[in-house]
């Protein structure tokens, strides 16, 4: 097995409801949403770590507070061994070039006002990592890397005069100048039209394989997961469910959730077997989810234990992590 | 972009103020109360209104000088320049003012009485084509060289009209006005020195309005003298009274004068005191521009500044600005400036600089509006993917408000910054409007103000509409100009309404 | 045929636009008959969404058409008065917006929604719709006793289901839905495809769903049509159309979509972008893109022709 580069254990993160002043006086008790509650992840040496999970799931929170964007409220986050879940800010500096993030929307994540160039270098201007020449460099290396070229005649473009897709490629080459180690790419394509997603996967998978980064890779839509991820955890409700890698998590999935899940996700060819739907309701609210396992409400396997008892994540097979009652 | 324009021509007009008028706005009778315009005279009603007329020649050597009737008088040319400050008395320009003297020296015989001795008829003609003017200055300058056993020696003037009648300026004058109203020797002429004899049928203490066509009680002279068109004739005689020793005179006199005070006047007239309307204009710009702006920029800069702090850093301190936004948003504006102005003026020390603290006063008040259009801007703009992705490249916060954030509020300042400085050039036109008097500054909003007051009087001059118009076009000209400034910034700054 | 239902012809809308014309229909013919369920598959800014609206005429102020005829159960309405239209657009054919669930007013119950669309075109007295709206909840699988229930006590998927129920409150003969799942989870998203195919066997109902997911139209429809740049490039039956695709863009869009059953493999795209459509390439507007593309399609505009019995393409290849 090859090395762990980034892990983190017991990971919660609670986003404090605001709530009336009068509210507030009269109850003690403060409202929590728990976005991420206690999870054990990790993402080894140069592999396409999945994150999937419906839209609430806290899938985006794990990944922002991963990469320090937002503090842990509990539990700690490893990189190469070294706990950077309490390091403030200032201290944080020497792990941000490390540690990048690629955000979902194109459109937002780059400053309308700023040219190609600069978005790209701004990294390299922030950290003073580099000279004048050594930024050019960088910037046109990058830029070659993610396949915008001819590099130079698009240094002086603004974010407006290329296409989604070329953008998102920018978002990538302002993270891949610092060389990180890990990305975070939180839906780097669900913004973008089919037809031209692959250009952008494709150019996450060049990198794995060139540089051996790792990627965190969050989306809520498996099938693109299971082509370009090597392994998948599955979340809900601020848990990790199910752990395996891809095609072991597509093909035997273990998980009640995963299987209504696979089972939900329609298929481009009208000869295949229809979409069904083996979960009950839709996504509880994480200010108080269930008890015992969150799934149990929507789940058609439920039995007494599950309503009780909090499943914990386990090892069922080689590789293979569920946490149900059922195994 | 005519806003722009707009701007910047009354932007020129405060700052080269004090070169593109030709009085001081607090100057009274430049022209005759009420004068309209000049251009318009072009007009039926006003047609034939005589501008401000200067009828005579200064240079007194080309006068008709004719020594009367005594043997022992000789005269002579000789040049001299007459003081400024004196000059200024008889409404001449400085370069109309001749250099030539006429020097008299008399012998005067002794009597048992004193008796008037007329010395010197010193007479030029003119042509006068307008209708009548309502008054005219007339005069002369003169200088006693030598004064020995003379009782007093004073002027007469004489105007003869194109009829052949000749009126005595002097006689009707000086009985019709006070006592002190002298232009004998013996009331003040002194010795070795350049004294201005200067008369005016403005009379000192005499309701303005009675100078009116049809005033009360004092008839205007203009409108006597005057009231014909043609060739008349402007004679001054020097007299001498006598005593019992014979005596000897010696006195220079120059630069003699008849002005006629227009009924048309500059390029806006005039108000009921005779002052340069044009220039109050003027004069008036600057400080409607200085409030506006420096209110505008005052309040912006502060607005903006804690608008982005408040914004961007979320805690105790944002919560604390909020709410004093909310204060100041609930006070009610324009009675507490009323409150505040009344305040002001009665302290005579802070009245002196009622502008500076108008303009805080507005800058106090107005800021949370801005501080809550930039707050919410930074609010949004914080949740933008490029502020996060720049924390994650490693960026600290003053990076990220100055790169980032300010960027791009600028826009939002500027259009603001806009916005608001009409509304403050309308609250101070209305504090003026409310105030008058409050300082001698000429201002848009006091010449709404008086011309408001003097309504009744104006009823004969056509409601004097070119006291209150120009003032309050150029009100609604510049407010809408910085209106149209700032949408035109907030679409060139605003991403969104840009011309895609 | 007695039972063709919709008919659209040559038809050409245009927006217009300070650039230009906006081309987002563009000599666009197709039919289909009672019962069917169609799919319009494109992807964002093809002019998907305009079809459907200019199929509705519930069009901007700037939008023109500028050719063809649109019959509705045989009823030319291309040139209809607006207060006419809305007669058709309750009784013959209604729509299901996109983020129409979003679009719930807040203030008001879901069955007060429901009725006062019903009520409005004065068919029958307020109670008998109060009654129409239960059974409408009913009908897309909602508890009758949620009627009184207000928009936020819903979830999204309910909340699609009522603006499902909403459309179909005068039992239309089409019903045109524009991305009806897109805000959807994947599991609440197969919910409403299964209330979807149920409506349409119970109801006998034409449907024409509007998308960019291929999947779901392969999942729902029988009838597809791959939109492109404002133009149809290829249309015909969901199986003939999958399983032969004849259109580079067909194929090559196919071959970029996802499946979850398929081996693990790398994902192709079609590379390029699509054609900005105020100025539209010359020619084939695919061509730019085409890994097939030769001189012909670079000047002559491919028409739409039936290569095989009832499968259609716009390509020079064929």
């Amino acid at each position: 097995m090859s090395e762990t580069i980034v892990s983190c254990k017991g990971l919660k993160k609670y986003f404090p409801l605001r709530r009336g002043f009068l509210s507030t006086l009269f109850s003690r008790e403060n409202l929590y949403v728990r976005a991420v509650d206690g999870v054990d992840l990790e993402v080894r040496k140069n592999e396409i770590m999945g994150l999937i999970g419906e839209s609430g799931c806290g899938k985006t929170t794990l990944g922002k507070t991963i990469v320090r964007l937002l503090d842990p409220t509990e539990g700690s986050i490893l990189f190469k061994g070294e706990d950077i879940s309490k390091l403030p800010q200032n201290k944080l500096i020497k792990y941000r070039t490390k540690i990048q993030f690629i955000f979902q929307d194109p459109y937002e994540s780059v400053n309308p006002r700023y040219t190609i160039f600069d978005i790209v270098s701004e990294g390299l201007r922030i950290n003073k990592l580099a000279s004048k020449e050594d930024i050019e460099n960088r910037v046109y290396t990058a830029l070659k890397d993610v396949r915008l070229e001819p590099p130079e005649s698009f240094y002086d473009l603004y974010p407006h005069e290329v296409s989604g897709g070329q953008r998102q490629r920018v978002a990538i080459a302002r993270a891949l100048v610092l060389n990180p180690e890990f990305i975070v790419a939180d839906e780097p394509v669900s913004m973008l039209d089919v037809s031209i997603r692959a250009e952008v996967l494709n150019v996450m998978l060049d990198l794995k394989d060139k540089y051996g980064i790792s990627f965190l890779f969050i989306s809520h839509d498996l099938a693109t997961a299971k082509h370009i991820c090597d392994r998948i955890a599955v979340m809900y409700l601020g848990k990790i469910v199910e752990i395996a890698s891809s095609e072991e998590l597509v093909d035997k999935p273990l998980h009640p959730y995963t299987q209504a899940l696979i089972a939900a996700i329609p298929v481009p060819d009208p000869r295949a077997p229809k979409v069904t739907v083996k979960a009950k309701g839709e996504i509880p609210s994480a200010i108080n989810p269930p008890k015992g396992c969150r799934f149990h409400p929507r789940c058609p396997f439920a039995f007494e234990r599950c309503r009780i008892e909090e499943p914990q994540l386990r090892e069922i097979e080689p590789g293979h992590f569920v946490a149900c009652h059922l195994y | 972009m005519t806003g722009l324009g707009i701007i910047i021509f009354f932007s020129l007009l405060a700052i080269f103020a004090p070169y593109i008028t030709w009085n001081d706005p607090n100057t009274t009778f430049v022209a005759n109360p009420w004068a309209v315009p000049e251009w318009a005279t072009v007009f039926p009603p006003y047609q034939g209104l005589p501008p401000n007329l200067e009828l005579t020649s200064s240079n007194i050597a080309t006068w008709n000088n004719q020594i009367a009737s005594h043997s022992l008088v000789t005269t002579s040319i000789g040049t001299d320049q007459i003081p400024n400050s004196l000059v200024s008395i008889s409404r001449y320009s400085s370069d109309q003012v001749s250099d030539k003297y006429l020097e008299i020296n008399a012998s005067l015989p002794a009597t048992i009485f004193p008796q008037s001795v007329v010395i010197l008829n010193s007479s030029t003609t003119f042509n006068y084509n307008y209708k009548p003017p309502y008054n005219f200055y007339f005069g002369v300058f003169v200088f006693p060289v030598k004064v020995v056993n003379v009782t007093d020696f004073y002027f007469q003037f004489m105007l003869k009209n194109p009829s052949g009648k000749v009126y005595k300026l002097t006689n009707y004058l000086i009985m019709a006005t006070s006592p002190q109203e002298t232009i004998s020797y013996n009331n003040g002429l002194s010795l070795n020195k350049w004294d201005a004899v200067a008369l005016n049928t403005i009379l000192p203490d005499v309701n303005v309005a009675a100078l009116g066509p049809s005033g009360a009680g004092i008839p205007n002279t203009g409108l006597i003298y005057l009231n014909e068109t043609g060739q008349y004739t402007f004679t001054l005689q020097l007299v001498a009274v006598t005593s019992f020793n014979p005596g000897f005179l010696s006195v220079k006199i120059s630069n003699p004068y008849f002005f006629v005070l227009g009924r048309a006047y500059g390029l806006m007239g005039t108000d009921f005191e005779g002052k340069d309307l044009w220039s109050q204009f003027v004069y008036g710009s600057r400080i409607s521009m200085e409030v506006g702006i420096l209110a505008g920029v005052l309040s912006v800069l502060l607005g903006a500044f804690l608008g982005l702090f408040a914004g961007f850093f979320e805690g105790i301190l944002s919560e604390v600005t909020m709410r004093i936004t909310d204060i100041i948003l609930v006070i009610p504006f324009l009675p507490l400036a009323i409150v505040f102005v009344t305040v002001i003026t009665q302290n005579g020390f802070l009245a002196q600089s009622i502008y500076f603290w108008i303009i805080i006063l507005f800058a106090v008040l107005s800021w949370p509006g801005v501080t809550r259009v930039i707050r919410s801007q930074v609010l949004s703009l914080k949740q933008r993917g490029y502020i996060e992705a720049a924390r994650v490249l490693g960026a600290r916060n003053m990076y990220i408000l100055r790169r980032h954030l300010l960027p791009n509020v600028m826009g939002l300042v500027y259009a603001n910054l806009a916005l608001s400085v009409p509304g403050f050039i309308l609250t101070e036109a209305a504090l003026d409007f409310l105030f008058p008097g409050v300082s001698e500054t000429p201002t848009w909003g006091r010449m709404l103000s008086m011309a408001y007051e003097h309504a009744a009087s104006a009823t004969y001059y056509g409601y004097g509409w070119w006291w209150f118009i120009f003032p309050g076009i150029a009100i609604v000209i510049l407010s809408l100009s910085f209106v149209m400034l700032g949408y035109a910034l907030d679409e060139i700054f605003n991403p969104r309404l840009r011309g895609r | 045929m007695s039972t063709r239902i919709l008919d659209v012809e040559n038809l050409r809308m245009y927006y217009k636009t300070k650039e230009g014309y906006v081309k987002a229909v563009d000599n666009v013919s197709f039919k289909i008959e009672k019962g069917d369920f169609l799919g319009i598959a494109g992807e964002s800014a093809s002019g998907k969404t305009s079809l459907a609206m200019t199929i509705l005429k519930l069009l901007p102020p700037n939008a023109e058409i500028k050719s063809g005829r649109i019959l509705i159960d045989g009823i030319d309405i291309t040139n209809m008065k607006e207060s006419e239209l809305r007669d058709i657009r309750w009784t013959k054919i209604s729509l299901v917006p996109q983020g129409s669930m979003n679009a719930l007013n807040p203030v008001f119950t879901i069955g007060g929604q429901i009725v006062e669309g019903i009520v409005e075109h004065k068919i029958m007295s307020k109670k008998d719709a109060w009654k129409r709206a239960e059974e409408l909840l009913e009908l897309v699988g909602i508890d009758k006793a949620r009627v009184k229930s207000y928009p936020h006590e819903l979830s999204g998927g309910m909340k699609q289901r009522v603006a499902i129920a909403m459309a179909l409150s005068n039992n239309p003969d089409v019903v045109l839905l524009d991305e009806p799942t897109t805000a959807l989870d994947v599991i609440v998203q197969a919910n409403i495809m299964n209330l979807l195919r149920d409506l349409q066997a119970k109801l006998k109902m034409t449907m024409i769903l509007i998308t960019h997911d291929l999947s779901i139209i392969a999942d729902l429809c029988n009838k597809v049509i791959i939109y492109y740049a404002g133009k149809i490039a290829e249309m015909g039956d969901s199986l003939s159309v999958y399983t032969k695709p004849l259109h580079p863009y067909t194929q090559g869009l196919l071959a970029s979509f996802p499946n979850i059953r398929a081996k693990r493999q790398k994902l192709s795209y079609i590379p390029g972008t699509p054609p900005n459509l105020v100025n539209p390439p010359k020619g084939c507007r695919f061509h730019p893109r085409c890994p097939f593309a030769f001189e012909r399609c670079r000047i002559e505009e491919p028409q739409l022709r039936e290569i095989e019995p009832g499968h259609f393409v716009a390509c020079h290849l064929y």
